[in-house]
């Protein structure tokens, strides 16, 4: 700490983003990634045929008839129907009851196909899919997930304080709210951080601060411990409840389960065509059998329920969203943060807000390297500087690469080997780790332009890889309607040209041998 | 949807004509006087005021929100990099003048 407050929230704004801006950056891309998950994992899996659209209260009774048959004895099944984004193909899961107490309940899953309710043809390969690129976001990779979530909370938590005194160092918020210099070498980059923080803010702040909430029994178990004790199963019981989830003991009296067709018509008669998340049927077969829609009514992401006897179809409740005002306050913020309720054009605007939280990231730790290039240059002691600038080149234009490494390796693996998803994974360390390498190797200027020029590569082979291992190119995704394939394929291409923009933009400086910030177009669209 | 996107345009570029040193960069002509560039300024947050409400109408005031922070994003920074291009044009279309 020195000097005047404002000089102390600088010098804080500055460490503390240094130490971690790698994994937040990391963060933020895997992170903003995770907003087209399912549809990832659509492309990752190029077996799978799109779903045809089937009403609503068929998919229910194909799925029904399907459980009886396979799932006798459950004590609860679920039914995701193809109607939301998030379930591409019909998907049902079931629990069958523990024997014991020590005994955890037996739990199974099926997908089936949406029309016939016949489990799917086409076998999926093996992938770790848009799943595990967005799960990296906050359990990491190769750690326990206990760890990484620990390690998660405090980067987290130092980005959140980089906000705030950011906020608080910039002198000029309003006044410079527009301005980007470019051609004024460090200054450009002081500009385009500046403007990349503060045209997102508030979708900064949201993120960092509902991330902070998702952390909050991690970080705070005593608050849990305080209410509840040591019994773990007491505090699970009571947070379910405080969720307004069902638990519901079986009668030991069979029954026959009502039809779903009435229970289907119920449901559109409440809620029109709004699309359904998932319908549970508690103690299928028993006389204490319910079955509860759920969908999600707004920006928060607890589900509205409605509640249904299981015998007669009869309608009994409609179980609200929210029980508590701070569960309620918790759940919108966890809402806003994974934006489920965002359809295809909201999604696009948060995929932007991640991309400039990156580029916000990406720009700050540019901006360290360049404002002391000149001074290390002299006195001739850049060791910190360079370990800053290595780590800066390897995972600003390193991270893309090693992620589009990822999607190479789900192309190119041979489709029998053994843990297949956990290889792709493989891929994408082993290649970061090689950027790092190339980084350290090689001059700054020319790690910046070969990783650059790598990047446009890689990318704009993508479409290209896809072509000549499936059927499912650009032309087919085209005459097929199918757009999320289209898209991905699209989207490569654009941050191939992105990536081949930047390092042309390179090139020709380090001709004219003048600093100026033409990276941050890369970051901003890697 | 787009005419609320355009009325958000409308309404950030009145902001930034507010601002002094935007306005001589763009109308480096205009006398700059404190009472006209508080009326553009007003009639900025009434643009966008207005551009907000027709979202919420439109998507919920919740979900609303949510798109009106997301465009705003979108379009200040598309503001901020034109007037960045602008300026790196500029020497070029003198030069042809001359």
């Amino acid at each position: 700490m020195k000097g005047t407050f404002r000089q102390s929230m600088t010098w804080l704004h500055t460490w503390a983003g240094l130490i971690l801006c790698w994994v937040m950056y990391f963060m933020f891309i895997t992170g903003t990634l995770g907003y087209f998950d399912t549809e990832i994992d659509h492309w990752m899996k190029p077996e799978l045929n799109p779903s045809p659209t089937v009403p609503f209260d068929q998919q229910l009774s194909v799925a029904t008839a399907r459980l009886s048959a396979q799932a006798n004895g459950a004590s609860l099944w679920r039914i995701f129907p193809t109607s939301d984004r998030q379930t591409p193909q019909l998907k049902i899961f079931w629990e069958m009851p523990a024997t014991t107490k020590e005994q955890r309940p037996e739990r199974h899953s099926e997908i089936l196909n949406n029309a016939t309710g016949l489990p799917l043809a086409e076998k999926p390969r093996a992938t770790g899919g848009g799943q595990a690129l967005y799960r990296m976001h906050y359990i990491l990779h190769y750690l326990p997930t206990s760890t990484a979530y620990r390690f998660i909370g405090i980067v987290t938590f130092v980005m959140f304080i980089g906000l705030v005194t950011g906020v608080i160092v910039h002198k000029k918020i309003f006044k410079d709210f527009f301005t980007f210099r470019s051609h004024k070498g460090r200054r450009s980059w002081l500009d385009m951080h500046n403007l990349l923080s503060v045209v997102s803010l508030p979708f900064q702040l949201m993120i960092t601060y509902s991330g902070l909430i998702f952390m909050l029994t991690t970080w705070m178990p005593l608050v849990t411990l305080g209410s509840y004790g040591f019994d773990r199963d007491n505090a699970a019981d009571a947070i379910r409840e405080s969720r307004g989830r069902f638990s519901i003991d079986s009668a030991q009296q069979p029954a026959p389960l009502a039809a779903m067709g009435p229970i289907a018509a119920q449901i559109a008669q409440h809620w029109g065509d709004a699309s359904v998340r998932y319908v549970e049927v508690h103690q299928p077969n028993d006389t204490n059998a319910r079955v509860i829609a759920y969908r999600q009514t707004t920006v928060s992401s607890a589900d509205q329920g409605l509640v249904f006897d299981g015998v007669s179809g009869e309608l009994l409740t409609i179980k609200p969203a929210h029980h508590n005002a701070p569960a309620a306050v918790a759940r919108v913020f966890i809402g806003l943060h994974e934006g489920l309720f965002a359809g295809p054009l909201l999604r696009w605007l948060y995929f932007l807000s991640g991309l400039l939280g990156a580029g916000m990231v990406a720009t700050g730790a540019i901006y360290w390297v360049v404002k002391r290039r000149s001074k290390t240059a002299n006195i001739n002691n850049g060791r910190g500087y360079r370990f800053v600038e290595v780590i800066n080149t390897g995972t600003i234009t390193g991270l893309p690469i090693a992620i589009a490494a990822y999607f190479w390796a789900n192309r190119l693996l041979p489709l029998g080997i053994e843990h297949r998803g956990q290889w792709e994974m493989h891929c994408l360390f082993i290649t970061w780790g090689a950027c790092f390498l190339h980084a350290l190797l090689r001059k700054p200027q020319q790690a910046w332009s070969e990783q650059c020029w790598a990047g446009a590569a890689v990318f704009s082979l993508l479409p290209i890889i896809n072509a000549l291992t499936t059927d499912r190119h650009i032309i087919n995704s085209v005459i097929n309607n199918d757009w999320v394939r289209l898209s991905f394929d699209m989207t490569a291409l654009c941050t191939a040209s992105i990536f081949a923009i930047a390092a042309y933009r390179l090139k020709t400086r380090q001709q004219r041998r003048l600093p100026r910030p033409d990276l941050s177009s890369a970051v901003v669209a890697s | 949807m787009l005419l609320a996107v355009a009325l958000m345009l409308l309404g950030t570029s009145f902001l930034c004509f507010s601002m002094k040193r935007h306005l001589q960069q763009l109308l480096p002509h205009w006398p700059f006087s404190q009472r006209r560039a508080r009326i553009v300024r007003a009639s900025g947050y009434a643009c966008l005021a207005l551009s907000i409400t027709l979202i919420c109408a439109n998507e919920g005031t919740a979900i609303g929100l949510v798109y009106s922070l997301g465009w705003f994003s979108v379009v200040s920074l598309s503001i901020a990099l034109w007037l960045s291009f602008r300026e790196k044009m500029k020497p070029a279309h003198n030069k042809d003048r001359m």
